[in-house]
């Protein structure tokens, strides 16, 4: 059974143990909110999208672990931009999945479309454009790495813009995490060691 | 410690947004890109970025250190105090007109620059070299004319693996 | 000196561990506050801008700065020229980008603060080192007479409600087993003040951007992570009106946050600049034309209280931490008060400028 873009995102949340979204609907998720209808996800509507990101960013402080928020795109998206620049400036784990408009009109002004990628590219530590179905579940499986049971996660908190046949949504990461879960012993291993040992991390993701 | 030119290559994934991000990242915290080419390295997910940035080590170390933060940025190496081939290129054209066609003939055979394309009005040079050639060829260009030009970033290879 | 990178790194109990074993003063950042318990005798109070007057003596005339997971941020150094002029800096961060960004340190180590601090434990422990006692008393005795003669203080005289009184209230009537989220400004600074963060992730604030707006949402998201945890959003008259629909959310859900609205019709961080360096020319920065803030709590279907005079400050904060609904309590506090100690833009950490007479004591 093929799945829809909009289900195989609820199931990556379910999969990656996220039980509580902050969000706010708009024409460009409809689809989203529509399977968040019948899932059993916790979904909080704030009055603003920038309350979104806070509220994700504090729930992620207090916890430890990845805040997520869903917000619809143009106005919607460029309202989280000061959430996400609070958040990555404090190294704070939080996913902002937000809606674009279908991939034919993007860069034609339509609708509620704004290059959220390009808005917030200097105040998140990654962000991704998702343009089709089958990328979608291996990029929001990047949002959520967590390498060493002992240590803190690895959050690349990375945004997507999700594309599926007639819509888009991009999906905005925003800080900054970069917690390897490389053990150094600062006595004994150079900076030079340790530098090919967290390149060769890198590229294993 | 004082200012110098620094050639720093970056192994990149070959991502639609990687330039974007490497060039708003050193923009935005004020550090200016003097040169840069970019090109797929023999896997063609992966590309090579080679830029010149001129500040001192300081300066350097924390442009390196900004680069590698980024998720899509493989490998960040500071090549200028390497052993390592540099070059540049330049395609210049040159018009032909009475009073410079002697002195345009002789600096070609001189200097042995290579002739893309000629004929009477015009002639396209192409000229390889390093850094300090490419501008020594610039020099002696300019009084001939130069009627159009285009220079193409620095590339540069270690020498040893 | 601790800082956000020992909570993310989660690594808060290695830290305590080795500043208690060794007897090592600690003092925080902003974002560091609550890695180190704020009841621990060792614990300086926060540094910098508005750190306490010993902590920013300590740091100018220690001559060992172990400094964990911080950044050196301009808010905590002063001019950074002066900044630990005596000490030798050991810097331990995850972000290399973070290493002598600001102040160059003579011993950097990029790693883990938890792993590094663990490894740093047994090192010490394997070398069986000792630290001098009579050396370490000294200094310890140093600060505290600096302690001593520079408290933290203010004066909850008269009738009109001090804005420091009411978070000390806040940390008595709670014992600081709660969950404190803060707007920005001087709200802010006397929370990191007055009161005592013992555990991490506790106190939750925009240190970085320092985003008006972020304590209410906050607190939400807290409460909704801690459910059966009290959460309260410490706020200003101007940074509550900047997401204050978040009321609504509160509402809907029955999200139980509780806001301690400390309302001086001010702009007050910004009022306090302009009283200090602009000779009180008040340019835009008068907030006395704002919303009845109880009626609106009650429009947006959260409970409404307010307290205008010190004795009715225990009462309501007691009364709101009773009910299980959202509420904002309107304190009407004074109107002209400032945060001190304040090292003035291009002073080092040891120039504070403590304030009036009636401020020390």
């Amino acid at each position: 059974m093929k799945l829809k873009g909009s289900q195989i995102l609820l199931k990556m949340l379910e999969e990656e143990k996220v039980d509580l979204i902050f969000g706010y609907p708009g024409g460009a998720v409809l689809d989203i909110y529509d399977q968040l209808y019948k899932s059993k996800l916790k979904h909080i509507l704030v009055r603003h999208e920038q309350g979104a990101v806070h509220a994700a960013d504090g729930y992620a402080r207090a916890t430890g672990k990845v805040g997520v928020c869903l917000v619809t795109s143009g106005p919607g998206a460029t309202n989280t931009v000061t959430g996400i620049a609070t958040a990555n400036m404090d190294s704070i784990p939080v996913v902002v999945f937000t809606g674009q408009v279908p991939t034919t009109l993007i860069g034609n002004d339509a609708f509620q479309e704004s290059d959220i990628t390009g808005i917030t590219r200097p105040c998140t530590k990654h962000n991704f454009l998702v343009r089709s179905v089958e990328e979608l579940a291996a990029t929001i499986k990047k949002l959520f790495i967590s390498r060493d049971p002992e240590g803190p996660g690895r959050c690349w908190s990375t945004s997507l813009k999700m594309s599926w046949p007639r819509k888009q949504n991009s999906i905005r990461p925003t800080s900054k995490s970069e917690i390897t879960m490389l053990r150094i012993n600062p006595f004994l291993r150079n900076y030079r060691r340790f530098w090919k040992c967290f390149f060769k991390r890198k590229n294993l993701c | 410690m004082e200012k110098k030119e620094h050639i720093i290559s970056i192994l990149v994934y070959n991502k639609p947004d990687v330039l974007a991000r490497i060039a708003g990242t050193l923009g935005g915290k004020g550090y200016n890109i003097e040169s840069l080419s970019v090109n797929t390295t023999t896997q063609y997910e992966i590309s090579k970025i080679v830029m010149t940035s001129i500040g001192n080590q300081a300066t350097i170390s924390r442009i390196e250190n900004q680069l590698q933060r980024l998720v899509d940025v493989i490998s960040v190496e500071d090549l200028t105090n390497v052993d390592s081939v540099h070059r540049e290129m330049i395609l210049v054209r040159l018009n032909m007109t009475e009073d410079k066609k002697e002195q345009i003939k002789k600096a070609i055979d001189d200097n042995q620059w290579k002739v893309i394309k000629s004929d009477e009005n015009y002639v396209i040079l192409e000229i390889t070299g390093d850094k300090v050639q490419i501008d020594l060829a610039m020099a002696r260009l300019e009084p001939l004319g130069i009627a159009d030009i285009t220079r193409t970033g620095l590339v540069a290879l270690e020498l040893k693996n | 000196m601790t800082g956000g990178g020992v909570i993310l790194g989660k690594a808060s109990d290695e830290l305590t561990k080795l500043a208690r074993k060794y007897q090592i003063p600690v003092t925080g950042t902003l974002m560091g506050l609550g890695s180190f318990p704020g009841t621990d005798p060792l614990w300086l109070g926060m540094l910098g801008m508005h750190g306490t007057y010993h902590a920013n003596m300590a740091v100018s005339h220690c001559d060992l700065l172990i400094a964990v997971g911080v950044r050196f941020d301009d808010r905590v150094t002063g001019t950074i020229e002066t900044f630990a002029p005596n000490a030798q800096i050991v810097q331990i961060d995850i972000d290399p980008s973070s290493i002598n960004r600001n102040v160059v340190v003579e011993l950097p180590i990029i790693g883990e603060t938890k792993a590094t601090l663990k490894d740093l434990i047994q090192f010490l422990a394997e070398h069986k080192y000792v630290p001098a006692k009579d050396t370490r008393q000294e200094w310890l005795t140093e600060i505290e007479q600096w302690r001593e003669k520079v408290p933290l203080t203010y004066c909850q005289n008269g009738e009109i409600i001090k804005p420091q009184y009411v978070i000390e209230k806040l940390y008595y009537v709670t014992n600081g087993d709660v969950f404190v989220t803060t707007e920005v400004g001087q709200n802010q600074m006397w929370t990191a003040q007055f009161f005592k963060f013992n555990k991490p992730n506790t106190f939750i604030t925009s240190g970085g951007l320092g985003t008006m707006g972020y304590g209410l949402p906050a607190a939400i998201g807290v409460k909704c992570a801690f459910p059966d945890k009290q959460v309260v959003d410490i706020a200003g008259d101007g940074s509550i009106q900047m997401n204050i629909q978040e009321l609504a959310t509160a509402a809907q859900y029955n999200i139980a946050v509780k806001v301690v609205l400390l309302n001086n019709g001010f702009l007050g961080m910004v009022r306090q600049w302009q009283e200090l360096f602009y000779e009180k020319r008040y340019s835009h920065t008068d907030m006395t034309y704002a919303p009845d803030f109880v009626k609106l709590a009650e429009a947006y279907g959260v409970v409404g209280m307010r307290a205008t005079k010190p004795a009715e400050v225990e009462k309501t904060l007691r009364e709101a931490f009773s009910i299980d609904k959202p509420v904002l309590m309107d304190f009407r506090v004074s109107r002209e008060e400032c945060v001190y100690p304040i090292v003035r833009p291009g002073e080092s950490l040891s120039e504070m400028d403590l304030g009036t007479r009636e401020m020390i004591n």
